[in-house]
């Protein structure tokens, strides 16, 4: 009975160890598709309205959901206190606090952004931005390219493991 | 007797009102500073604390505080590079894209009306002045509003028909602005006579301080205020948006300026502007305030003269 137990929860490790794989490859895919959201949302309140760096994020936390908003929102509250922290700080802890499910390229991509917002004319940082959507949305289309490659691949291969346990423990 | 008492006694808490008023605006003022000379400046005692009209930073220099024209060293160690940059970046919310105007004319408006002037090595573009390459120094001048100034003259705007219009001329520093902001807020109150709509064109953002579009001196409950636009752009604006009854307007210098404020004259509304001169004979001199004169748009001007610590305004009638 014990051995029963045991082989069970091996299994169950393993089927959750495949589907974890699998929902942080989805997890990153929604995730830069949130940011890339909030962030042309911020681009286009920059051509128009200009304003000051926490409104704006404020806004693009208003427009996306899940963890891109978190990390909006904790940038926005940061950029209004900044408690002797340069606003590049606040962006990259930002990023790390809010959870956001990215990997080197993405962060890299989003951290080079950070040094840029606030920093200069309208002008500079809608091109910065801009830019920024356009490589993070390429680094979706990848993300979501990936996650079909080797969502199946990761799902199957825990639920196989799982079922080859029971198999051998048995 | 006791009536007496009970006037100095009011008189001593309005006093007392006034100094933790101006205790507060230090205090909100050295918010945008680094912590470590935020410390220095608030560790000065109360009284001095209370008499505090300026902060200024220099690269490499101890932070001082002007007290009643002196300036005392506070602790704190030299200010840094690091520090300037800290305290432009406090004081524009991380956000210099809203302040580059505000930098390129060498001074940015805070939360509470305090202004932030700046100083260094000026960057330009195709001859214009983009931003501050290097900063070098940085003066942080605490906002105080002095109500109950407008006195004499308010009566003699508001006297007979409707409001006259009223040119302020004095010499810079003199207190133009500030009585500007008095009358603005009064005639727009209802003080001595019936509330008005005023149109304030605020281009440097001296007399209302507008900070993420609230005003932060108080220019009364029935002021529209425009700011970062040219006056004369400001006032055409004013005039065919806002059915002004009043419209008001810190320091013509151009002509553009003049011819606006004759259009408004046209429509029928009161004008209030000030000038610097240090009197109509002294603004006579000058070709555009003499078309200024000439056009008969302004009624009277009240020439302020300072004797001693007491600022009077003396009224001359013009047409």
């Amino acid at each position: 009975m014990i051995r029963m137990v045991g082989a069970v929860l091996l299994a169950a490790g393993s089927c959750a160890l495949g589907l974890s794989a699998v929902g942080h490859l989805e997890g990153r895919v929604r995730d830069l598709r949130d940011l890339v959201a909030g962030l042309e949302v911020m681009e286009r309140e920059l051509a128009w309205r200009l304003p000051p760096l926490p409104e704006l994020l404020e806004r693009a936390a208003q427009a996306t959901g899940g963890h891109a908003a978190q990390f909006f929102r904790l940038c926005a509250q940061g950029a209004g206190h900044l408690n002797g922290r340069a606003f590049r700080q606040v962006w990259t802890q930002g990023e790390e606090a809010s959870g956001l499910r990215l990997e080197g390229t993405d962060r890299l991509l989003l951290e080079q952004l950070g040094a840029v917002l606030g920093r200069y004319d309208g002008d500079s940082q809608r091109q910065a931005l801009a830019g920024a959507v356009e490589r993070l949305e390429q680094q979706r289309l990848q993300a979501q390219a990936q996650r079909q490659r080797l969502g199946r691949v990761y799902g199957t291969l825990g639920i196989a493991a799982g079922a080859l346990l029971i198999i051998l423990l048995v | 007797m006791e009536a007496g008492m009970r006037q100095e006694a009011l008189g001593r808490g309005a006093a007392a009102a006034r100094a933790r008023g101006r205790i507060e605006a230090v205090r909100q003022a050295a918010a945008v500073l680094p912590d470590r000379l935020a410390r220095a400046v608030l560790a000065l005692e109360g009284d001095e604390l209370e008499r505090a009209e300026e902060v200024r930073l220099r690269l490499g220099r101890p932070v001082t505080v002007n007290l009643g024209g002196e300036e005392w060293a506070a602790g704190g160690g030299p200010v840094t590079e690091e520090d300037l940059r800290q305290v432009l970046e406090n004081a524009s919310q991380a956000s210099a894209h809203t302040v580059l105007d505000q930098v390129r004319n060498g001074y940015v408006t805070l939360r509470g009306g305090h202004r932030l002037g700046l100083c260094g090595t000026v960057a330009r573009h195709r001859g214009e002045i983009t931003t501050l390459r290097y900063l070098t120094s940085l003066a942080l001048r605490v906002a105080c509003p002095v109500e109950g100034q407008a006195g004499d003259l308010l009566d003699r705007m508001r006297g007979g028909e409707g409001v006259r219009s009223t040119l302020i001329l004095a010499p810079p520093g003199a207190g133009k602005t500030t009585l500007l902001r008095e009358l603005v807020r009064c005639l727009s109150d209802g003080v001595g006579g019936p509330p008005l709509r005023v149109g304030l064109a605020d281009e440097r953002g001296e007399v209302a301080a507008l900070w993420q579009g609230r005003p932060q001196f108080d220019v009364g409950r029935h002021t529209d205020v425009l700011d970062g636009c040219g006056k004369a752009e400001g006032l055409t604006i004013l005039l065919r948006g806002m059915n002004p009854q009043v419209l008001a307007a810190d320091e013509i210098t151009h002509p553009a300026d003049v011819r606006a404020m004759e259009e408004a004259a046209g429509c029928g509304v009161a004008l209030l502007a000030t000038a610097h001169a240090a009197g109509v004979d002294d603004l006579r001199r000058r070709p555009v305030y003499r078309a200024l004169l000439d056009s008969g748009v302004f009624r009277q001007a009240a020439v302020l003269e300072r004797r001693g610590t007491v600022r009077q305004a003396r009224v001359e009638v013009l047409s």
